[in-house]
């Protein structure tokens, strides 16, 4: 197996880590606050609407929609030679909060706008998985 | 809040020096030098001495440079005020020197910036996000502003052809100016052949990184009344931030823009009906696309419309960024918009020169999470 090359998030990060935690046991998860129940992304130690700090890391339903996404022609790192032309999408989840993320499963010219997709996870390492999303049917 | 305040600045500071170096290639020479090349340009533009200048605005540039406390001893200045912009556009610049002038913390800023990105080969690959996002490939603004455009496409039935006015009218623009880096004519066949970047981006989408200095010198209304220059006024000013960054729904339309359009025309004293020449920060076609929008040169979605049939080309009803922008001139983080303003509304643009500008307007923004506008008028 060759070694996984692309840039890596720091999933000891003490802010993220229950996020990359959550998505190796292939969960989507994030912070909803104790106070104001507002979904916040990036993880962050304050709500940002309330300023308060209890939270609790649920899991959320996976589902969002293609807000709008990109296809990479132009390859500014060498680890996506491979992959050229990828794609790279904005997804609106149910919750709220937007990901940058990508859509897989799917050719890149049918991918639509708005298009309903659910959370797909990629072991990438045997450290990180990443949240990316396929087609909902 | 806003308009009222605002409309106390109006015409108190004035705009009195210009500099800009060669753009392209600057080999041997680090940002911090070319910067202090354009302070030389910009000092002898205004017929000022170094000593004459109070207080100093840098621009952080590529490879830690561009810091007050390096540029100062490099330009052999104590001034009464100093600071470092950790962005560009020169508009965020000219506002805070404008805030320093009329609050009598000096009397005469140069705010400046200079770069030699292109010859240390700065792709800008990992600029526009943080590693989360690079984890998925989002490499370069090209990134975000695809997605953009993608859903203006969407939203509004813009079309790829529509969207080829913006280069070609700014190339058009470049073949007429001596410092443009890029000069060749290009024509919409070009344009729709050429590759994608980020698809929908095009190739001539996006600019090309350079080597370039440019410098602004400002002094309060009254010093420049007899300056060697006629004083080129700022009329009105605004901003407004959107740094909540993904927080926000619609972050990458830019929405936050339509407050500072709000406050900008009022701040003046002018409607945007009176604006002779328009110049809109361009990184990307994209920011052009979303400030005509915003800024109410046309309805919100008729954008790509509105820029056919040489409307915003020389001659046309809103000539716009008559340098021929950072598409076809030079990236420079937009610092070369306002000086080519000033030479416009000073009557020495040349062959661009747009007959009898009187009024001309600067918008730009810092990623999609500042926007900031200028409205400057003739002496």
């Amino acid at each position: 197996m060759t070694e996984y090359a692309k840039p890596l998030p720091d999933v000891a990060d003490p802010n993220m880590a229950p996020y990359w935690e959550a998505a190796k046991r292939h969960e989507l998860r994030m912070q909803r606050c104790g106070s104001c129940d507002y979904v916040r992304f990036p993880p962050a130690r304050h709500c940002p609407e309330c300023l308060e700090e209890n939270d609790d890391w649920v899991a959320l339903s996976g589902r969002g929609t293609v807000w709008s996404f990109g296809v990479y022609h132009h390859l500014f790192n060498r680890a996506f030679a491979d992959d050229i032309p990828y794609n790279v999408a904005l997804v609106q989840l149910e919750e709220g909060p937007r990901l940058v993320t990508n859509i897989v499963g799917v050719a890149n010219e049918a991918i639509e706008m708005g298009m309903p997709v659910e959370v797909a996870f990629d072991d990438v390492t045997d450290e990180v998985t990443l949240v990316k999303f396929r087609p909902r049917g | 809040m806003g308009v009222t305040e605002l409309s106390k600045l109006r015409d108190q500071v004035a705009i009195v020096g210009v500099g800009t170096t060669r753009q392209g290639t600057i080999s041997g020479k680090d940002g911090n030098e070319i910067a202090v090349d354009a302070f030389k340009l910009a000092l002898d533009d205004a017929g000022l001495e170094k000593e004459d200048i109070d207080g100093l605005l840098t621009c952080r540039s590529f490879g830690d440079l561009g810091v007050d406390t390096q540029i100062a001893p490099l330009i052999g200045l104590n001034p009464l005020y100093s600071a470092t912009l950790d962005y560009g556009t020169c508009n965020f610049s000219l506002h805070f020197a404008a805030m320093l002038i009329a609050g009598g913390f000096a009397h005469t800023v140069a705010c400046m910036y200079g770069t030699n990105q292109r010859s240390n080969r700065n792709f800008f690959a990992g600029a526009s996000a943080a590693d989360y996002a690079l984890a998925h490939g989002l490499f370069n603004i090209a990134g975000p502003a695809s997605m953009a455009l993608r859903r203006h496409m969407h939203e509004y039935g813009t079309t790829e052809e529509q969207m080829s006015a913006i280069a070609l009218t700014e190339r058009a623009h470049a073949r007429l100016n001596p410092i443009a880096v890029m000069r060749d004519e290009l024509t919409k066949d070009d344009y729709l052949n050429s590759r994608y970047i980020v698809e929908p981006l095009h190739l001539f989408d996006m600019c090309l990184i350079t080597d370039g200095g440019a410098c602004v010198i400002l002094t309060s209304a009254e010093r420049a009344r007899d300056m060697k220059q006629p004083p080129v006024h700022i009329m009105g000013m605004a901003e407004n931030t959107s740094l909540r960054n993904f927080q926000n729904d619609d972050q990458l339309m830019r929405p936050f823009i339509q407050t500072v359009r709000d406050q900008v025309y009022p701040a003046a004293g002018v409607g945007r009906e009176d604006v002779d020449v328009l110049f809109i920060q361009d990184p990307t076609s994209v920011w052009v696309l979303q400030m005509l929008e915003w800024y109410g040169f046309c309805e919100v979605g008729e954008g790509g419309s509105f820029i056919q049939d040489g409307r915003i080309g020389l001659g046309g009803e809103l000539p716009l960024n008559t340098n021929g922008g950072q598409l076809s001139e030079s990236y420079m983080w937009g610092w070369l918009h306002i000086p080519e303003a000033v030479r416009q509304l000073r009557g020495q643009a040349g062959p661009r020169q747009v007959e009898g500008a009187e009024i001309a307007q600067y918008c730009s923004t810092m990623a999609f999470s500042k926007a900031a506008s200028t409205i400057m008028r003739r002496d």
